[in-house]
């Protein structure tokens, strides 16, 4: 299978951001298989982003209303490892908590534990989740006692996070309950401890299994039902592949899953080896998330973020659909064609406005036409510019629509910067652009 | 390609994919509107997101009971607003009690459908669809939109839209694409890019390419957007004279009269509020979303009545679930089934439909909860063909009853 610019580019708009033009030729020069290697054993990758956790020098970043959110953007943002904070962002839009609701402290320590199991053994991450922090208190597990147990979290665990719904009755979701009490988060300290006294250590009777099931004993039965890893499976196929579930695909990488013992590092590789991964012919099937649309434009165009411009993009992301580690409900963000109502698709014009037309500098629009000789065809400038925003193939009403804009006569290289800027804010603008 | 030529297009791709088992085709739409019987009438719905505690909303008062199962989640006797004999409203619902005294406020007890789901997404989306069967792919709201605007004018673009951060399916229908606005007018505009705005409005209004279903909803959606923008600005130059209370509920509902006055055309909008999923500390949590609901709505009503538009618009309040009747061990309620639904407005026939729920061990079903008294689609009937003169019988595929609740 030949290996170009534009599946490394493709590559790195799935397992990442985008990242820079020099990004895409590095991941390039690596081959197929190193590159994939690379972005997943990105352990192998220095890094030394998430080691400051007060990247923008807040006075206190934890007291800082937005702090920790503000800095987690930074951090994924900045990244020298794209999938790492890829599946960062996937892990919080499935297992989410919201800042809203559980605050900085248990968001920054949230998203450690995602950093720790991002691609480690699923039933290892599910049973630190049940005993993180921020989860306990955003699904009530905190407190939750033997004399009447809370059933929030013992609900969504199983519809959410592992099997989905169907495979489990509300006497399922009750013992769940009862096995999950005993988990206090401590104030204001916030540290997470288990007492005994809260527990109900009664026979409980959970998916045709009984005994004194405790959380750690649910999480093992919910890990190994295959309904979780199609589930988990399906969930990362439509985020990195397509939002149109191809079920053979989904099976062969559940089969990968049961292989591993629920490795998500293995399920990864094979999702980057399907061969619907790498189709020219099936892409176009992932609708950009708000954070997709704006760090990619920003990579690509080589806007620093520093902290107003990164606080303008947790304001333009909520406007878009999606407000940054503050999902609306359990379930995470809405994505795909919930992203496509009439305000947010206006919002994405005044998004890609502020970054294309505002933020990004000559060299980073410079870029975009680099090497295109002078006076220049508006169709050349226009595909070249195109291309190198990543875009694969413009719509014939896209085309026009810029080949008006653009004139009929050449560009002098005096317009050159001021075209090529429109060009890509209108490409940004395009539906072309929100897909990938 | 104009918003016609877009609309028959979708139409036809969409025919035999979306919407009910067996759906009417266009025809069958057109006859429905003709059929319509109160043109102008306005539906607000507005989803109380998270499963609304409702026993703790319209408390029976008078039943022993209610205290001893409730225990330190019962509301105080003394601050509730007693509506009759069995009735009360929570303490945070003055306006809603004023509204009562009016006989503007109906309240239907025991609203919910057989073989009840306790999940928020999947009991939504029964409530969404108008479809318990769970097959349907389209919103009630937007299956009536397909009949109001069967007659297909560019004046159509706000005869349905939803304020929201996103859109809602309750409206998702399919020849109407109803717009997703924000909570004000200055929210809803294109870039301003100098004399180039042109090149960006022939960029949003491409068409139908069919490429795929991202592009498709792209078009829909932009070609929505760019039809009601003038609308919007305009309406967002209104000045509003009623006060309301701070917050982005009541932002959407001033936008909403605002809208309303600049555009005779709309019929239905579909909204959210709240945080009513009170699994823990529920008296404050509870109290904090009812008293913005209740301050929000009667803003709301003032405002309509100081631009003569109350007689028009009738506001349907409605929840995913209510709760479990016994708290859990965080001083919240879990899950729960059958709920009182709520219907504001002068065109309501003031009162209580059903009985007050019997909060007693023994009259409790299904692990705790509440009974079910009414199918939710005789609710829905009765606001389409009574309301909004849309054929139920169309929108929800089946003949139901209807409930006494309107004037």
């Amino acid at each position: 299978m030949a290996w170009t610019e534009a599946d490394a580019a493709h590559l790195l708009r799935r397992a990442g951001f985008g990242g820079s033009l020099e990004d895409v030729s590095r991941l390039h020069a690596l081959g197929r298989r190193g590159a994939v290697e690379a972005l997943v054993d990105y352990a192998s990758t220095p890094d030394t982003v998430w080691d400051d956790e007060n990247p923008y020098g807040f006075p206190d970043v934890i007291g800082e209303w937005n702090g920790v959110r503000l800095s987690l953007l930074y951090q994924m943002f900045t990244s020298r490892r794209p999938l790492e904070a890829r599946l960062l962002w996937f892990w919080h839009s499935h297992f989410t908590t919201a800042h809203s609701v559980v605050g900085n402290v248990l968001l920054r320590r949230q998203m450690d534990t995602w950093r720790a199991h991002a691609t480690g053994r699923f039933e290892t991450f599910l049973d630190a989740m049940y005993r993180d922090g921020a989860m306990l208190v955003y699904l009530n597990g905190s407190y939750s006692s033997r004399v009447q147990p809370n059933e929030n979290f013992a609900r969504e665990v199983q519809e959410l996070y592992t099997t989905g719904t169907g495979s489990y009755d509300e006497s399922d979701v009750r013992s769940a309950a009862r096995a999950f009490t005993g988990w206090v988060v401590s104030w204001p300290a916030r540290d997470v401890s288990f007492d005994a006294s809260r527990f109900d250590d009664t026979p409980k009777t959970f998916r045709g299994q009984t005994g004194n099931l405790d959380g750690s004993d649910i999480m093992r039965i919910l890990a190994r039902q295959p309904e979780t890893a199609r589930h988990v499976c399906a969930k990362l196929y439509r985020a990195f592949v397509s939002e149109r579930v191809n079920l053979i695909d989904v099976t062969r990488l559940a089969r990968r899953w049961h292989e591993t013992d629920g490795n998500i590092r293995a399920v990864l590789l094979a999702l980057f080896d399907l061969p619907s991964f790498w189709d020219p012919r099936v892409r176009g099937f992932v609708f950009k998330t708000p954070l997709e649309f704006c760090f990619g434009l920003a990579q690509r165009l080589g806007i620093a973020l520093d902290r107003d411009r990164m606080s303008s993009i947790l304001w333009m992301s909520a406007q878009m659909g999606q407000a940054p580690f503050d999902p609306p409900n359990p379930a995470g963000y809405p994505g795909g064609l919930a992203l496509t109502g009439a305000g947010m698709l206006l919002a994405r014009t005044r998004a890609a406005h502020v970054l294309v037309n505002g933020w990004a500098n000559e060299d980073g629009i410079a870029r975009l036409v680099e090497g295109v000789p002078t006076p220049a065809s508006p169709a050349t400038l226009m595909s070249t510019v195109a291309t190198r925003l990543g875009i694969d193939g413009l719509e014939a009403t896209t085309r026009d629509a810029i080949a008006k804009y653009l004139g009929a006569s050449p560009v002098t290289s005096a317009r050159l910067l001021h075209a090529a800027r429109g060009t890509a804010f209108l490409l940004a603008c395009s539906p072309d652009y929100q897909v990938m | 390609m104009t918003t016609n030529r877009i609309r028959r297009r979708i139409l036809r791709a969409a025919a035999g994919s979306m919407g009910l088992g067996a759906l009417p085709g266009l025809q069958a739409l057109r006859t429905a509107r003709a059929g319509s019987a109160a043109p102008g009438n306005v539906l607000v719905c507005v989803h109380l997101r998270g499963g609304n505690d409702t026993l703790n909303t319209v408390v029976p008062h008078a039943d022993p009971a209610y205290r001893a199962v409730r225990g330190a989640l019962a509301l105080p006797r003394e601050r509730l607003h007693v509506l009759d004999e069995h009735n009360a409203l929570h303490p945070a619902l003055s306006r809603l009690k004023t509204l009562w005294d009016r006989r503007a406020l109906a309240i239907v007890h025991g609203v919910g459908y057989p073989d009840f789901d306790y999940s928020h997404f999947q009991a939504t989306s029964i409530y969404e669809s108008g479809d318990p069967r769970r097959s349907a792919r389209s919103g009630w709201l937007g299956r009536a939109l397909d009949v109001v605007t069967a007659g297909e004018s560019a004046d159509d673009v706000l005869t349905g839209w939803s304020s929201s951060n996103s859109p809602l399916a309750s409206l998702s229908g399919q020849s109407f694409a109803a717009p997703q606005l924000p909570s004000s007018a200055e929210r809803f505009v294109l870039p301003s890019w100098g004399a180039q705005q042109q090149a960006l409005r022939e960029l949003l209004a491409p068409g139908m390419s069919g490429r795929n279903l991202f592009h498709d909803a792209f078009a829909r959606h932009c070609e929505s957007a760019l039809g009601a923008l003038d609308l919007v600005r305009e309406a967002g130059l209104l000045a509003t004279v009623s006060q309301y209370p701070d917050g982005v509920f009541a932002d959407r509902l001033r936008f909403a009269v605002q809208l309303l006055r600049r555009d005779e055309n709309v019929r239905v909008i579909a909204l959210e509020q709240g945080a009513y999923d009170t699994h823990k500390n529920q008296l404050i949590t509870h109290q904090e979303s009812l008293a913005e609901l209740d301050a929000g709505i009667g803003a709301f009503v003032d405002d309509l009545v100081a631009n003569g538009l109350q007689d028009r618009v009738l506001v349907l309040l409605w929840s995913e679930f209510a709760r479990r009747v016994a708290p859990n061990a965080s001083a919240g309620t879990d899950h729960g089934s059958a709920q009182a639904m709520l219907l504001v407005g002068s065109g309501v026939r003031g009162g209580i439909v059903g009985k007050s729920p019997r909060p007693a061990p023994e009259f409790l079903v299904d692990g705790g909860n509440l009974p079910m008294q009414a199918d939710f689609r005789r609710l829905y009937a009765t606001l389409l063909d009574g309301w909004l003169g849309v054929d139920s019988r169309v929108v929800l595929d089946g003949r139901f009853a209807h409930l006494g609740v309107l004037a």
